[in-house]
């Protein structure tokens, strides 16, 4: 339970800093995606149920005020969160390749989805441009961005989880 | 204590759900956007005090750096500036002669002037879209005062876009160059209508398109384009940009180019909203 406030106060905080700070530091207009991080690193940390419930929040929280289409990124990360549960027994604390390819491969997908749902169907063919100059630059960001918050996100993880545990053992030997 | 029964649902149940639901509700929305309002009354009640407080701070920071970095420039400009006003006070005073003889002859061809007394108010830019696809951005002020959907927004002496959604204490502005959005343009000297388009793929040259004047329309680089007075929405005679590289259409019918609007995109802080709607 702890978590999922834990999850749902770090969703918040990252929307905030991604409509205000990182449109900041972006470069040539674009900007990372730190909200998708959050589903892929509480599903590659923790497992599929976290990462459904880390993407349902995001997304929730992504389409609330500036998509017109509620529902497409909550289903979308919640795939990502889902995926990136299925990894979990992968997860080692020290190799960052696996959630490097989940962050690269959701970021590109979920983007070229919206390109396809939002461009592609109102007759902008150019494929090859909008991939060039907004998925590909967006998903190089967010995957540096991964980078960075690798080890914050996994030690915010692991606090929870140790307070949860401890609550545990102190009710057992309660008993 | 009784223990309560331990139902599990599995993660792929839960995937279920959840697919279903979202279905249902892209579904729902593609007709009525009622389902996100109290949700977005929620939201709005944690995000935007948060938005906001990022925004101070980082507007004190930015305003710290650049206090910094021009000291030295500011303390020559003074100089420079004192000189000037004093320049500028001498011509003042011709001036106002003139604006006597000016309201007296636009008296006599009882010209109102018709722009310059929509009540506007002044709004920041607190966040902006959270993807890279769309041009769209929240400001700091929403029902409470007094702001309603389609209210126009200006900026620089431009126009910046247009209201899309309105919260109490925040409000949802699409701007111009917002891809595939469409305002209804005018050549300020001969009235010659035009629309002018969004696209995100001249987002690197700052362009936005101009489209369908008639190809008898005379029109050349540098020419002022306003918001037209056809527009169902936009208010009459804003001043959107300056046309840049109009040529025929390949279907001779039509003429089209480019447009430079007057605003900054890039480094929109604060914004004014026209408080009269057309």
């Amino acid at each position: 339970m702890k978590r999922k406030v834990c999850i749902t106060v770090l969703a918040i905080v990252f929307y905030c800093l991604q409509t205000t700070f990182c449109k900041t530091i972006a470069i040539a207009s674009v900007s990372p995606n730190i909200m998708i991080l959050i589903p892929i690193c509480f599903g590659y940390f923790k497992g599929k149920n976290e990462g459904i419930f880390a993407g349902c929040v995001t997304g929730l929280l992504y389409d609330v005020f500036y998509t017109s289409l509620l529902g497409f990124s909550i289903l979308a990360f919640t795939y990502v969160g889902y995926i990136a549960g299925l990894f979990q027994k992968e997860f080692d604390q020290k190799r960052m390749i696996i959630p490097m390819i989940i962050t690269a491969v959701a970021s590109f997908s979920y983007d070229f989805l919206i390109y396809v749902g939002g461009f592609l169907l109102y007759n902008k063919l150019n494929a090859f441009y909008y991939t060039g100059r907004i998925i590909i630059p967006g998903m190089m960001y967010t995957l540096a961005a991964m980078a960075l918050l690798f080890r914050p996100m996994y030690y915010l993880s692991g606090v929870f989880e140790k307070k949860d545990r401890r609550k545990v053992t102190e009710y057992v030997s309660g008993n | 204590m009784k223990k309560l029964p331990n139902i599990s649902i599995s993660s792929k149940q839960w995937l279920t759900g959840i697919t279903i639901v979202c279905v249902i509700l892209m579904g729902i929305s593609l007709f009525t956007d009622k389902i996100s309002v109290p949700l977005k009354r929620v939201a709005s009640v944690i995000v935007v005090p948060m938005q906001k407080g990022i925004n101070d701070i980082g507007t004190y920071v930015y305003s710290k750096y650049t206090l910094l970095k021009d000291f030295s420039r500011i303390s020559e400009e003074n100089l420079q500036l004192k000189e000037e006003i004093a320049r500028l006070t001498e011509e003042n005073s011709q001036l106002s002669l003139n604006k006597f003889e000016l309201e007296r002859l636009r008296a006599l061809y009882d010209l109102d002037d018709k722009y310059a007394n929509y009540q506007k108010t002044a709004a920041r830019v607190i966040a902006k879209e959270a993807g890279n696809w769309y041009s769209v951005f929240t400001i700091d002020k929403g029902s409470q005062d007094g702001i309603e959907v389609d209210m126009n927004v200006i900026a620089n002496g431009g126009l910046v876009g247009i209201i899309t959604d309105v919260g109490e204490d925040y409000a949802i502005v699409r701007t111009i160059i917002d891809d595939g959005n469409n305002v209804s343009g005018m050549l300020i000297n001969t009235g010659a209508t035009c629309t002018v388009e969004g696209s995100l793929s001249l987002m690197d040259s700052g362009y936005v398109y101009l489209k369908y004047f008639k190809n008898d329309t005379e029109v050349k680089d540098g020419d002022k384009i306003v918001t037209s007075n056809i527009s169902s929405k936009y208010v009459e005679g804003l001043l959107i940009g300056y046309v840049k590289e109009v040529t025929t259409d390949p279907n001779s019918l039509t003429k089209s180019g480019y447009l430079i609007p007057v605003v900054d995109f890039e480094h929109l802080q604060e914004v004014l909203v026209i408080l009269d709607k057309k």
